[in-house]
């Protein structure tokens, strides 16, 4: 009775599931383990001749190019997110709603339009540099677009809001009292933040960077936009190869390969989460 | 007794609501003292006033005769006892309790032999190694009790500290308390809102109303003469007979006059209450000159008392009394029962407001 029940009930979810996600990663898999055809289809002759060309140093130079992105803008949105998500945590509870729609706003809007509003803010002639020009503070344009720095700034951009909230659940569940009884012991506000908000708080930080990092090793489309096409992330690689090299078994490695990394960090954090919660649930 | 706390004026306000409204009281240098009152009367408020968390919005606040009322929550010598005891759940018992020494800079062989020996007061030396989550209610509350005593604070502030725990480890605790009390010489402010709690612990009670104190005084005081109906009544049960002050006495219509313990106090013609503890009204099953007659209406049977609800003939509430188990009239009285009841006036009082 209950079980069938269950089944009525989570069937849905896992036939979408199946359906939209693990049917296709599976495919993916099985696709990169075959040889290209010439004239970019796929001969169905097993192969791991895709896995060996991927860790080429010519790819693995894109691997550890894209994590550094990916790490340094986990960084700034973690340096960013943690005092607003910690203010918002702090506020009265009705005010604290309006402040997190404000921070989920952007993501209702295109993604595309949203970088494209990038390059008019970063570009030579973009509101940045001519602010900075016409108050004298720099001569020449600073090159602000079409590097690294527009990356990150765009996926930064992009990505913030995931951190925010991530953040926000965990430091909203931190009792305050934690947080007096730690002054009352004599700690400053400092010693307080590094001895009891910031590990009690470390689940949030582990989800919201996890986030972070997945979502910007994949992204393309930035790199593309902001990057000026010029700095090759893994997504822009992937890319390619399905649709400009047309080598779909290669692209499938890759692919896999990311996959992979992406679900073993989101494994370990669900691990370490779970083990936590195990160890200090509040009785 | 020198003073060690003095709170001098102290008011406090959220929005329109007078949390705490110009308090003054002061706690000696190894007293026990009960802040007693309803729930919202301000007790949180003012104790967090005097840790530090919250700012008078008018008053002083003196420890040792040094104004402390600027002085931020960690640089005061005073602990706080959380209500909800605020463990830190991802350190150990040990670490908990050794954290505010770690403050001070303590380390090493010093902080473990202070750490120890507190552990050792609160009989948790077993349990050092737990984390907050594998311990129980008792337990937890006698880890926060050690993370303040460890501190060697000059006063120490507790706010409910026996509210969660169940009768029989609240009363095995009360003990407890007192004794640690007595052992660190510390003074204690304990807020607490069971009267029957601050009456076994304190030397003094201050019982708040409204954020202001309706009496303060030695729980005997407070008890034998409340000084007005609130604290008689939140303190233990009272009767109170609906009267006035006449020339030859108390007159309480359907009854007649009364003598009372503060009968010259009251003005000729002022209206008041008498006030009689349930447990200081004599009963007897034969009609004696001068008693009461009354019929009981309702009786609960408690173990040691026999709690009477009585009708007095003329008068139309009914009376508590409470008869100990001991007297031959709790053998066979009934609901219908006819009695004999009185008291002497030095066991009753009049009350006026
Ligand atoms: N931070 C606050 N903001 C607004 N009002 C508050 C705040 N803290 C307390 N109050 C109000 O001040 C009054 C006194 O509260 P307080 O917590 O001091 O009462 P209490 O005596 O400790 O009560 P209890 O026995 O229920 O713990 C209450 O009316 C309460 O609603
Ligand atoms: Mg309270």
């Amino acid at each position: 009775m209950i079980v069938s029940r269950r089944i009525v009930l989570t069937g849905p979810g896992i036939a979408w599931i199946m359906l939209l996600l693990v049917i296709p990663c599976a495919l993916l898999l099985v696709n990169s383990f075959f040889e290209r055809g010439i004239y970019g289809g796929i001969d169905y002759i097993f192969t791991f001749e895709n896995y060996v060309r991927a860790v080429d140093p010519l790819y693995a130079e894109i691997f550890w190019n894209s994590a550094r992105v990916a790490g340094i803008t986990t960084l700034i949105s973690l340096a960013l997110g943690y005092p607003a998500a910690y203010c918002i945590a702090l506020m009265p509870k009705r005010r604290q709603m309006a402040f997190l729609i404000l921070v989920m706003l952007p993501l209702w809007s295109n993604y595309l339009i949203r970088t494209y509003a990038w390059i008019v803010l970063l570009n030579g002639e973009g509101l940045i540099n001519r602010s900075l020009i016409g108050l004298g503070l720099i001569d020449a344009p600073l090159p602000l677009l079409y590097n690294d720095f527009a990356i990150i700034t765009g996926l930064t951009y992009a990505y913030v809001p995931f951190m925010i909230l991530a953040l926000f659940s965990s430091i909203s569940k931190l009792a305050p009292e934690l947080r007096e009884a730690s002054t009352d012991l004599g700690a400053s506000p400092l010693m307080t933040f590094r001895r009891v908000t910031l590990p009690l708080t470390l689940p949030g930080i582990a989800a919201g960077s996890v986030f972070v990092f997945v979502l910007s090793i994949g992204n393309f489309v930035t790199p593309d936009l902001l990057g000026g096409g010029k700095r090759t992330m893994i997504g822009n690689l992937i890319y390619d190869q399905f649709l400009t090299a047309r080598d779909w078994p290669f692209g499938s490695a890759i692919a896999a390969i990311v996959i992979g990394v992406m679900m073993a960090l989101l494994t370990i954090q669900a691990v370490l989460v779970n083990r936590r919660d195990r160890e200090e649930k509040i009785a | 007794m020198s003073a060690l706390l003095e709170v001098v004026g102290v008011s406090k306000s959220f929005g329109e609501i007078a949390a705490v409204d110009n308090l003054s009281l002061s706690v000696g240098g190894n007293e026990f003292f009960a802040l007693l009152g309803p729930s919202g009367c301000g007790k949180t408020t003012l104790l967090r006033m005097i840790a530090g968390f919250e700012r008078p919005d008018q008053g002083r606040i003196l420890l040792d005769g040094i104004d402390i009322t600027g002085i931020k929550a960690n640089k005061r010598p005073i602990n706080l006892m959380f209500q909800s005891y605020a463990l830190f759940p991802h350190m150990t018992v040990f670490a908990n309790v050794a954290y505010g020494l770690e403050m001070e800079g303590l380390r090493g062989a010093e902080l473990a032999k202070r750490v120890d020996a507190v552990l050792e007061l609160v009989q948790l030396s077993a349990l050092a190694k737990r984390k907050p989550a594998q311990l129980s209610g008792g337990q937890k509350q006698r880890v926060a009790l050690a993370r303040a005593l460890v501190k060697r604070p000059k006063l120490l502030l507790l706010d409910e500290p026996l509210g969660a725990l169940d009768k029989k480890l609240r009363e095995q605790m009360q003990i407890e308390l007192k004794r640690l009390q007595q052992e660190t010489g510390i003074a204690f402010l304990v807020v607490t809102h069971d009267q029957e709690e601050a009456l076994t612990m304190a030397d003094r009670i201050a019982l708040l109303r409204a954020g202001r104190i309706a009496q303060l005084g030695e729980p005997r005081a407070l008890y034998e003469r409340p000084n007005s109906r609130f604290v008689a009544d939140f303190i233990g049960q009272m009767n109170f007979l609906e009267g006035m002050r006449v020339a030859e006495g108390f007159a309480v219509p359907g009854l007649g006059l009364f003598n009372a313990a503060n009968l010259d106090d009251l003005p000729l013609g002022a209206a008041g209450a008498l006030a009689v503890r349930p447990e200081r009204i004599a009963v007897q099953d034969t009609e004696v000159a001068g008693a009461i007659a009354a019929e009981v209406e309702g009786l609960a049977y408690l173990g040691q008392d026999l709690i009477l609800h009585l009708r007095l003939d003329g008068h139309d509430r009914p009376v508590v009394a409470r008869v100990h188990a001991a007297n031959p009239i709790t053998m066979h009285v009934a609901r219908g029962s006819r009695l004999w009841c009185g008291w002497s006036p030095a066991n009753s009082l009049i009350l006026s407001e």
